[in-house]
């Protein structure tokens, strides 16, 4: 069974004057396990898309369903608790928080997520991703102190705190050169092949062909989700 | 509102220290403005409360007033020697204590107490003191509840023979003898000596103004007495004019007995003095009638007092709403972070109150330790003993925080509202 599927989605922002579709009728299933690019250009619904996926915002019509569960059906309290349990965002731009520690960025995932471990487990287990990304190193610099990849490499470790069943990655290399963003690219695949389903929207099509599928988008809509080679 | 979100929106605020504290600045002032006026407006009235009470609830007094007619001929005939004639006698004192007649079996006055105001000079050799002279009975220091410090007051035996003695209010002893013990020496008033017999204990004012009411700075002698020695006319001499004034008693306080009413000895002694003296030249005056119109406009007062305060921390709030406005505003990315990972609306609700609550609540303890502060320095330069109510502090920290929680509501509701899919965005 498909984990995250899309019926007949669209996605309308009123203005005043002419309202902006930015998803017209997307009909989308994603299977758990999967690595899957979203690619077009500027403008295209990208990142509402994956928004949408991520339960940041409601279709403004169709049906998605998350692991079979109807999502119009949930309440604010249902879907964050969905969202900050079975969701991971990485973020074209970190969204670190500046006066917290790199550990405590991590940590911060947990205080939404009720993950009802104690605190020393917690701290525990960040370590333990900060350590995975290659960061044991610099658990107590703030992020003002790290690079952009070292950065990024952060938000994942954040990302995998609550051990969530979706990776959702919003340009996760744009901000970075070549040799970082192939090893975060790396480490992405890398949670792709430990089981979890990964959604990765990117301008870089060299990057989207290495994922498992490439959903392309134009003027909010999917005009190709064929299988690539990889 | 846990202990740990309290931490973390106080670790929020400390990131843009100098912009918390400005937006704590508006409680602040408000809360120190509270505890300041509190403090003033409580002195003031445990000071108009001590001097009413000083005059003795169960007292009812009489008071000889320069009538207008006088007045008038003081202003007109300014260069002239004239005569003025007015106020209580003994006669009508004696009428007033018969028809008010006794209660039952016991009387319905404990004492009647004349007194009689002389305009001469006091002095110990060189040293002189601008005291008030007064002439009175033994029953002074009950009626008016004033103690004895050193030796005793004047005795009935005193004024049986109109004794040459006297009794010194604490300031006028320390003004006459800076140094020892007044008691036993003598004191020249005018040019006739008394003995002194005693010193009373410090007073403070009592009532509102007159000589009368400052009992420190008064020197007693017998009544009697001030008849015999200084007669019944009492002449005043500037550039040439003589001013003779014939006031028998200038005031009388009547102590009514416990269990007798007030209102009804004091409504008998109304009806006889308005129609003795028509002019106006003798007021009665019930000290308790003073209190409770005292008290009731001192509900008036506190009413605009809360209102004061409330208009300050109204002020305040205000700012703090801004400043949390301005914050939600520059945090649009946090916030949409911490939805991203699963915060809900309600987490971002508190989030925000706990924030605008933490600053209200340290800006309130600072404004109640400001306040406190400016009271005492206030006090100092009034030279008054500064006076809390001690449920100001707890108040102006309840009522600050709580400004915090009320106007923290609006901002926070906004930053909960906000679209995570915009407040996302970078521009």
């Amino acid at each position: 069974m498909s984990l995250l599927k899309l019926d007949q989605v669209a996605k309308i922002y009123p203005m005043p004057g002419e309202d902006v579709h930015a998803l017209r009728q997307i009909t989308l299933e994603i299977d758990a396990g999967e690595c899957v690019s979203i690619v077009g250009s500027s403008g295209s619904g990208k990142t509402t898309l994956l928004y949408l996926l991520g339960l940041l915002t409601d279709p403004s019509r169709g049906e998605y369903r998350f692991d079979g569960a109807a999502v119009e059906d949930l309440g604010d309290r249902e879907r964050s608790a969905l969202r900050g349990r079975e969701i991971g965002f990485v973020f074209q731009s970190f969204h670190l928080l500046p006066q917290l520690s790199v550990l405590d960025n991590v940590r911060l995932a947990a205080r939404y997520a009720g993950l009802g471990e104690g605190v020393g487990a917690l701290q525990a287990r960040s370590r333990k991703l900060l350590e995975k990304v290659g960061l044991a190193h610099r658990l107590q610099h703030r992020p003002r102190e790290l690079s952009g990849g070292e950065m990024q490499r952060v938000a994942i470790a954040r990302a995998l705190l609550s051990e969530p069943s979706v990776i959702l990655a919003d340009e996760p290399t744009g901000n970075l050169d070549d040799t970082n963003g192939d090893r975060v690219f790396g480490l992405l695949q890398e949670l792709s092949d430990d089981g979890k389903t990964v959604v990765i929207v990117t301008h870089d099509l060299a990057l989207a062909s290495k994922t498992g599928r490439m959903i392309s988008l134009k003027d909010g809509e999917v005009v190709d989700g064929s299988l690539t080679a990889a | 509102m846990g202990l740990s979100l309290l931490r973390e929106a106080g670790g929020n605020l400390l990131l843009h220290k100098g912009r918390s504290f400005l937006a704590a600045l508006g409680i602040i002032f408000g809360v120190a403005s509270v505890i300041c006026m509190l403090s003033i407006s409580e002195v003031a009235r445990r000071d108009v409360i001590g001097r009413i009470e000083r005059l003795g609830l169960r007292n009812i007094i009489l008071d000889s007033r320069k009538p207008e007619r006088v007045r008038n001929r003081e202003k007109r005939d300014s260069e002239k020697s004239w005569l003025a004639n007015y106020g209580l006698t003994l006669r009508e004192l004696d009428l007033v204590s018969d028809t008010i007649g006794p209660q039952g079996s016991r009387p319905a006055l404990d004492a009647l107490v004349p007194m009689r105001i002389l305009f001469h000079d006091v002095r110990v050799g060189s040293v002189a003191s601008d005291a008030t002279i007064v002439a009175t009975t033994a029953d002074y220091p009950a009626v008016m509840n004033h103690s004895v410090s050193r030796g005793r007051f004047l005795s009935d035996a005193d004024e049986a023979v109109s004794a040459g003695v006297c009794a010194l209010g604490a300031t006028a002893a320390r003004e006459l003898f800076p140094l020892g013990n007044p008691v036993g020496q003598v004191v020249e008033i005018g040019s006739v000596h008394f003995k002194i017999v005693g010193v009373m204990e410090p007073h403070g004012q009592t009532g509102s103004s007159g000589v009368l009411s400052h009992p420190d700075k008064t020197v007693w002698i017998p009544f009697e007495t001030s008849f015999v020695r200084f007669g019944k006319l009492q002449v005043r001499r500037t550039s040439g004019v003589q001013e003779a004034t014939k006031v028998e008693v200038n005031r009388a306080v009547m102590k009514v007995a416990d269990g007798v009413s007030l209102r009804a000895v004091a409504s008998v002694a109304n009806n006889l003095i308005d129609s003795r003296h028509r002019g106006g030249d003798v007021v009665v005056t019930v000290p308790h009638t003073l209190l409770r119109e005292h008290r009731k406009a001192e509900r008036i007062f506190r009413w605009v007092m809360a209102s004061l305060a409330a208009i300050s921390l109204l002020v305040g709030g205000v700012g703090i709403m801004n400043i949390m406005l301005a914050n939600m505003a520059e945090r649009r990315q946090e916030i949409g972070l911490r939805r991203a990972l699963g915060a809900t609306r309600l987490d971002i609700v508190r989030l925000f109150i706990a924030e605008s609550f933490v600053l209200c609540l340290v800006g309130s303890v600072l404004g109640v330790a400001s306040g406190a502060g400016l009271a005492v320095l206030v006090g100092q330069l009034a030279q008054w003993t500064v006076v809390f109510e001690p449920i100001s502090f707890p108040l102006g920290i309840i009522v600050g925080a709580s400004t915090g929680l009320l106007f923290g509501t609006l901002p926070a509701m906004r930053a909960a509202r906000l679209d995570p899919v915009l407040a996302l965005r970078v521009e």
